[in-house]
């Protein structure tokens, strides 16, 4: 047992606050590892999520609401430092009744306590977003933004393996245990990992600190240590229109009556411009249930197209996520020495993940991990922007392999290249490179591709092989 | 459809965007006529003529136009090059993902079709692993890759019959199935659908309810063959090249 790994800190789970827990630690002298049961990053709520970098959240005063509005605050910095998009398209909520348009001119004023806001005019409002329909007026909170959640995560996750962080992907958690051993201690806690294929191998390694990012299955992490609380799994579904020119902000109709536990989703828009309808809140038994009927299409179109004056074009695609709540905030605690839990990280968990960060890093100090900076920290040497329809057009560029994909003009140079900095699943090419994302006809080439990188040729996780396996 | 605009000269400088089969057939129609067009094509060559040649059964289906493509290949010139945006104008300023712009007095687009995606077709349920598009599909299998073991084919379609011998050769269970809408369950792979209320086990899904317009990138010029018929059907695809050739005004 003496050859046993020994960490620092550990993080289970590789979803978008694990990678930017892991993303912070990086920066001291301290040996950190990640697990996770998938083949690669933000396979879980991660990838289900809207993608959007919310205002605010109500209430201000939860530590949802704090750390909402501190993560969207440091979102340019992040995006600058790592290298993903982000794009602050601004939130609109219309007012379609006087009633709804009285209530937007009274809580302006609270709200401007917190955020910046301002009240538009419906012709204001038509000005700005062309294809609404009849309103008195409405809100507008110019903080509100949009980002590939993938691409995020990945973009934390490289920044965290360039500096040292370890990555061990396909490891399920299945004990962790003190780490006293005949007497001899090296770490507070030994965990046992299970290879999430094959003969399901385990290894035992020692850690001093374990973080619990592990999403959906945060409480069966928690409980490995004694700790209890109880996973409600909320579906989320969404409607992905092709229509890039629809609408150009996140859009959502002020209720008369708050909504139960979510913020009722809206008309939004990716951050490549794809008009997106959703999230609903479906409680679901099953975590694994990211089926989206067909009564919920109907009802996300009906519920957001009346904030319109006419229907998008074209619905692409549905996809669904899967929410880990747990009661109403975040759960973000150590109920037993040097183990901190970051459960329960619903809506507005992407734009918290900043923040969620040095909040933890701050927990971390307070319960006794010495943190030393690092003389020098890497960033990547050129922090690549992916290709946004308006610059597609106009953009020129040398031969870099073959075309693969002519919707986003993708050579198989920079799926290659994706490859060789991690991406390890068709998912995650297709965020990060965009290819296969719009009508879907380069995905044999694609695949070919990945098969001649040696990737196994996976969807998402670990068994969701897409070529048959006999 | 704007194919009476096409006003062509001998002398005309003539693009084909596309060296599948509608634009070698229209190529070769035109240099009958006495024109020198030049295809740009991102691979040379291919389109899904060049799949069909590769599987079985469907070699033999639509040999007549495999054949015919073989013959007519060699008779025109086709440059490896993409391009991205075509300028209506007195002349068509035609601009390649190299950076290059050039002149062209008539632009035929040719760039064919892309079988329509799932919500189209009323799929609902969940997204795993082993749901194609038969033109995804038809390109895997191409490959030598086996898609599956059990597959449900779902459609209403010529096309399908055929697949469904040559994946039955092929050693795959398969079966055809028509509804309005499905229902697909599986978490990590595909492991059925639901329709009109019956369970069908599968573990993959080859779906086609039609095929769309495949020109992401919104050219401009005269279009041709499956681009406008979009189909599996060539001889609709033949159709609509002769009727495209038939109606440029010759000066």
């Amino acid at each position: 047992m003496d050859t046993m790994d020994n960490f620092d800190v550990t993080i289970i789970g590789a979803g978008v606050t694990g990678c930017f827990i892991a993303k912070e630690l990086s920066k001291y002298k301290l040996k950190v590892l990640v697990v996770e049961r998938e083949p690669t990053q933000a396979m879980g709520p991660t990838k289900g999520c809207s993608g959007i970098i919310h205002a605010f959240q109500l209430p201000f005063n939860s530590l949802k609401g704090k750390l909402c509005l501190e993560g969207n605050r440091l979102m340019d910095e992040e995006a600058k430092e790592l290298g993903f998009r982000f794009k602050r398209v601004g939130l609109i909520l219309v007012a379609r009744s006087i009633l709804a348009d009285l209530i937007a001119k009274l809580i302006r004023f609270y709200f401007s306590r917190y955020v910046e806001v301002e009240y538009l005019s419906k012709e204001e409002i038509r000005k700005l977003e062309p294809n609404v329909g009849k309103i008195k007026g409405g809100l507008f909170f110019p903080s509100g933004g949009v980002v590939n959640p993938v691409e995020m995560t990945f973009k934390a996750r490289r920044f965290a393996e360039i500096n040292g962080v370890e990555f061990r992907f396909e490891r399920k958690v299945v004990e962790i245990k003190n780490g006293t051993r005949n007497g001899r201690r090296k770490g507070e806690y030994e965990i046992v990992l299970e290879s999430c294929e094959g003969d399901k191998e385990t290894e035992i390694i020692s850690s001093n600190f374990i973080i619990n990012c592990a999403g959906l299955y945060a409480d069966e992490i928690a409980a490995m240590v004694g700790d209890r609380f109880e996973i409600t799994p909320g579906k989320g579904s969404h409607i992905v229109f092709e229509d890039k020119s629809f609408s150009s902000h996140l859009m959502a109709a002020i209720p008369l009556i708050p909504e139960r536990r979510t913020k009722g989703g809206g008309s939004l828009v990716t951050i490549d411009g794809n008009l997106i309808w959703g999230p609903n809140l479906v409680d679901i038994k099953d975590r694994e249930d990211r089926s989206v009927k067909k009564e919920e299409v109907d009802g996300l179109i009906r519920k957001h197209s009346k904030i319109f004056s006419k229907l998008p074009e074209k619905a692409i695609s549905v996809y669904a996520g899967v929410r880990a709540i747990v009661g109403k905030d975040f759960i973000i605690n150590s109920p037993v020495k040097n183990f901190i839990n970051v459960a329960g990280i619903q809506s507005p968990g992407l734009t918290a993940a900043p923040a969620i960060a040095k909040l933890v890093l701050r927990m971390l100090k307070d319960m006794g991990l010495e943190l030393k900076k690092k003389e020098e920290v890497k960033t990547e040497v050129t922090p690549k922007t992916l290709k946004t329809p308006k610059t597609l057009k106009t953009e020129t560029k040398s031969n870099k392999g073959d075309l693969i994909c002519h919707c986003r003009l993708v050579y198989s140079e920079e799926i290659e290249e994706v490859i060789e900095e991690g991406a390890r699943t068709l998912d995650d090419i297709k965020h990060l490179t965009g290819a296969t994302m719009e009508c879907g006809r380069c995905l044999p080439d694609v695949l070919g591709l990945m098969d001649r990188k040696g990737v196994k040729l996976r969807k998402d996780t670990c068994n969701s092989y897409i070529i048959w396996k006999d | 459809m704007d194919d009476k605009g096409a006003r062509m000269n001998k002398s005309d400088e003539t693009l084909i965007v596309g060296g599948g089969y509608s634009g070698v057939l229209l190529g070769n129609i035109l240099a009958e006529k006495g024109f020198r067009p030049i295809i740009f094509d991102s691979f040379y060559r291919g389109g899904e003529i060049e799949i069909f040649s590769k599987l079985e059964v469907l070699r033999e289906y639509y040999r007549e136009f495999i054949e015919e493509y073989e013959t007519l290949l060699p008779r025109v010139q086709i440059l490896k090059t993409t391009v991205v945006e075509v300028e209506k104008g007195e002349k068509w300023r035609v601009k390649t993902l190299d950076g290059e712009i050039q002149e062209y007095d008539v632009v035929f687009i040719c760039t064919g079709c892309y079988d329509s995606r799932s919500l189209t077709c009323k799929i609902f349920g969940t997204r795993p692993a082993g749901i194609f598009t038969l033109q995804n599909a038809l390109g895997l299998i191409s490959r030598g890759y086996r898609i599956g073991k059990n597959v449900l084919l779902y459609g209403k379609d010529r096309i399908l019959e055929i697949v469904g011998e040559m994946l039955k050769k092929q050693r795959y269970d398969c079966q055809i199935v028509e509804s309005k809408e499905i229902e697909v369950f599986g978490v990590e792979r595909v492991e059925g659908i639901k329709l009109d209320g019956e369970i069908f086990r599968c573990d993959t899904l080859v779906y086609f309810c039609g095929r769309e317009e495949f020109n992401p990138l919104g050219l401009e010029g005269t279009k041709a063959g499956n681009i406008n018929s979009r189909t599996y059907d060539y001889k609709e695809v033949r159709k609509d090249v002769l009727r495209v050739s038939k109606g440029v005004d010759w000066v």
